[in-house]
């Protein structure tokens, strides 16, 4: 919804507050103001995402000069707005202090409440008839009345929510939980990461598949598109093409791709948590093999659950380009004490932020006293097509650098 | 040819799983499961959310053939909560990570298929407040985002809780919406066979895929989804 700044002060003696501070309450208090869109001579439209309890009453000017009226108080307004009586209320709300403290968390006298009540012309009377409300309540039971206009005010706990926002959630105090219950996960999920820490210690990585897809027993209406119309009876197929995918990219021909998913199937009648393993080949000759089981049945051995050892905190995230790669190989002699990895890093310092993968290692053996270690070298731009002569520029700067060491000799 | 045995790697969104659920677990939280295909009861009335509401229009829900028998994929893991809440064994800590479903198209922020946490703690009136709420949620994203990471909980509505609000968290010089949250509303007590007046608690459901793009910079909610090793090696 757009409201214009100049008309909401309409209904103001005074000029509204500045519109980044009006903004910044209506957002924190209200309901989110998305954009100020200037309008030049001091003039701003405010475009606010009224919140779906409040779509009757504050979706208009005058609507939303009474919510800025309940966040300034000190606001006076051109006319004096109506206040709700025993007869002229909508609703009556029975609740206590002690409710109120009990759902926020939160320590506010009868007084305070009453105060913030007010201030969205929410009337508090004490109540008269007063029946103990429950036993286990001590402070006495008061009766909220609720204006004509504000539809979603019919639950004490609807009374809470507006204590806490105009209070300020700055103003709840912060508490954690502690435990006191002893935990016992889902064994699904517990089973779950005995497998996945089994199959990654073995050199299988986690692929998560779509659940839509072009076959099988259970299909959606108003799908996204024909060929994700169903829901998958099988992990495999899914499985099958992206271990195919990533075999079409690998480094070296001798390289096998090993992937796994653990997911739910959808057959007529049930669900299923499935494990699904692949392994893909393209030497001695191009095979894909599938394995797929019920989680229940993956026979796991001795495993634990715990996953640390497969947390990445050092990840240092590069988006997978495009544009296609150039693949260089380089050996070279160092001395014998020369460690591949330092080799390695001399490479990767050299060359630019195109060399993508790091340099693999992929030969090295010892003769007379020397080493020769043999890489292989990624480049590829995120933004377009390398060029021959571009990568060639990346190998002059990368065997520059290593025979400036001593002892080093690029082999041609 | 050296031998060169390349490393497994886990899942990014397994991995935010993992930390959150350990995080949680500290607080007395267990990890719950349950299915994706749903009833509309589990995913809509029971949550208080009654058959005009937004959420509830066909273009969000992924309804089964044959319409008429109200199945759906889960659109988000607070059914999970309530299956926990209707077995009434309280006080009740539970948080549930799954794969939820949405109906809209699809784009660099936007999928089909994405991940959520949800959470639910219930006990003795006065006991799980909203000051519990914000205390436990504060703690969660400082554990996951580092000390330092500002917060702000602000005013929001969304039908199964009352009062309701939305968690941001401060990324660079934006604020990013990460959680809604709330105190359990009355009517999903209610729903689940248990007397609002005894009981009262905190929900929360966060987004998983959006906390892993934010905590490694990803792009693209897409990349989750491929199976393309250049991504998942670099977790």
């Amino acid at each position: 919804m757009r409201f214009n700044y100049k008309e909401l002060g309409k209904y103001f003696v005074e000029p509204l507050p500045a519109v980044d501070d009006l903004a910044e309450e209506l957002t924190a208090h209200f309901s989110e103001v998305e954009e100020i869109i200037p309008k030049g001579d001091n003039d701003w439209d405010l475009e606010i995402k009224i919140l779906p309890d409040r779509a009757q009453d504050a979706k208009t000017p005058f609507g939303l000069a009474r919510e800025i009226k309940a966040l300034f108080p000190k606001l006076k307004p051109k006319e004096i707005w109506s206040l709700p009586d025993k007869k002229t209320a909508r609703q009556e709300i029975i609740f206590t202090v002690e409710q109120i403290n009990n759902l926020l968390g939160i320590d506010l006298t009868k007084e305070q409440i009453v105060d913030l009540l007010n201030r969205v012309r929410v009337v508090v009377e004490t109540d008269l008839e007063a029946k103990p409300l429950l036993e286990s309540l001590t402070s006495k039971s008061l009766v909220a009345l609720i204006p004509v206009d504000r539809q979603d005010l019919n639950i004490k706990e609807d009374l809470a929510d507006e204590v806490a926002r105009l209070s300020g959630y700055d103003q709840i105090p912060t508490r954690v939980l502690t435990s006191d219950i002893p935990v016992s996960h889902n064994s699904t999920f517990n089973l779950a990461n005995q497998i996945r820490a089994k199959l990654a210690g073995e050199g299988y990585t986690e692929i998560y598949g779509y659940t839509f897809t072009n076959q099988g027993e259970l299909a959606v209406e108003k799908p996204l598109a024909s060929d994700k119309s169903y829901l998958r009876d099988s992990l495999s197929t899914g499985l099958k093409k992206i271990v195919e995918f990533n075999l079409n990219r690998i480094l070296f021909d001798e390289d096998e791709i090993k992937l796994f998913e653990i997911g739910a199937v959808f057959l007529a009648d049930y669900e299923e948590i499935r494990i699904a393993t692949g392994v893909g080949r393209k030497k001695p000759k191009p095979t894909i093999e599938v394995i797929e089981k019920k989680l229940t049945d993956f026979d796991l051995g001795k495993a634990s659950d715990n996953l640390d050892s497969f947390i990445n905190q050092q990840v240092h995230y590069r988006p997978v380009s495009i544009y296609p790669r150039i693949i260089r190989d380089l050996a070279v002699w160092v001395p014998n004490e020369i460690k591949a990895e330092t080799v390695s890093e001399i490479i990767k310092n050299s060359a630019s932020e195109l060399l993508v993968e790091s340099p693999v290692l992929f030969d090295d053996f010892s003769k007379d006293g020397r080493k020769s270690l043999a890489f292989r070298l990624v480049f590829q731009s995120s933004a377009k097509t390398l060029s021959d002569d571009e990568a060639n520029t990346q190998i002059t700067k990368v065997i520059e650098a290593l025979e400036k060491q001593t002892g080093f000799e690029v082999r041609k | 040819m050296a031998e060169r045995e390349k490393a497994g790697h886990v899942h990014p969104l397994t991995q935010i799983i993992w930390e959150a659920s350990k995080i949680f677990e500290e607080m007395g939280f267990s990890v719950a499961q349950g299915p994706e295909l749903e009833t509309e009861f589990n995913n809509f009335n029971a949550l208080n959310i009654p058959a005009n509401h937004p959420a509830r229009a066909m273009q969000d829900t992924f309804w089964l053939k044959p319409r008429d028998e109200n199945l759906l994929l889960r659109t988000h893991m607070t059914a999970v909560s309530l299956r926990e809440l209707a077995k009434k064994r309280l006080p009740l800590r539970v948080v549930s990570p799954g794969r939820v479903f949405r109906n809209e198209a699809t784009d660099a922020t936007h999928e089909a298929q994405f991940y959520q946490f949800d959470g639910l703690a219930i006990d003795k009136p006065g006991k799980i407040t909203l000051a519990d709420l914000k205390g436990s949620l504060e703690r969660f994203y400082r554990e996951l985002f580092g000390q330092k990471i500002e917060m702000r909980l602000r005013a929001s509505f969304f039908p199964f809780v009352e009062p309701g609000v939305e968690m941001d968290i401060k990324w660079g010089d934006r604020w990013l919406e990460v959680c809604g949250a709330g105190m359990l509303h009355p009517n999903v007590f209610k729903a689940a066979g248990i007397n609002p007046n005894d009981w009262q608690g905190l929900a929360f459901g966060s987004t998983i895929d959006r906390l892993a793009m934010i905590k490694y910079g990803i792009e693209d909610i897409r990349h989750f989804y491929t199976g393309d090793l250049r991504f998942l090696e670099q977790f």
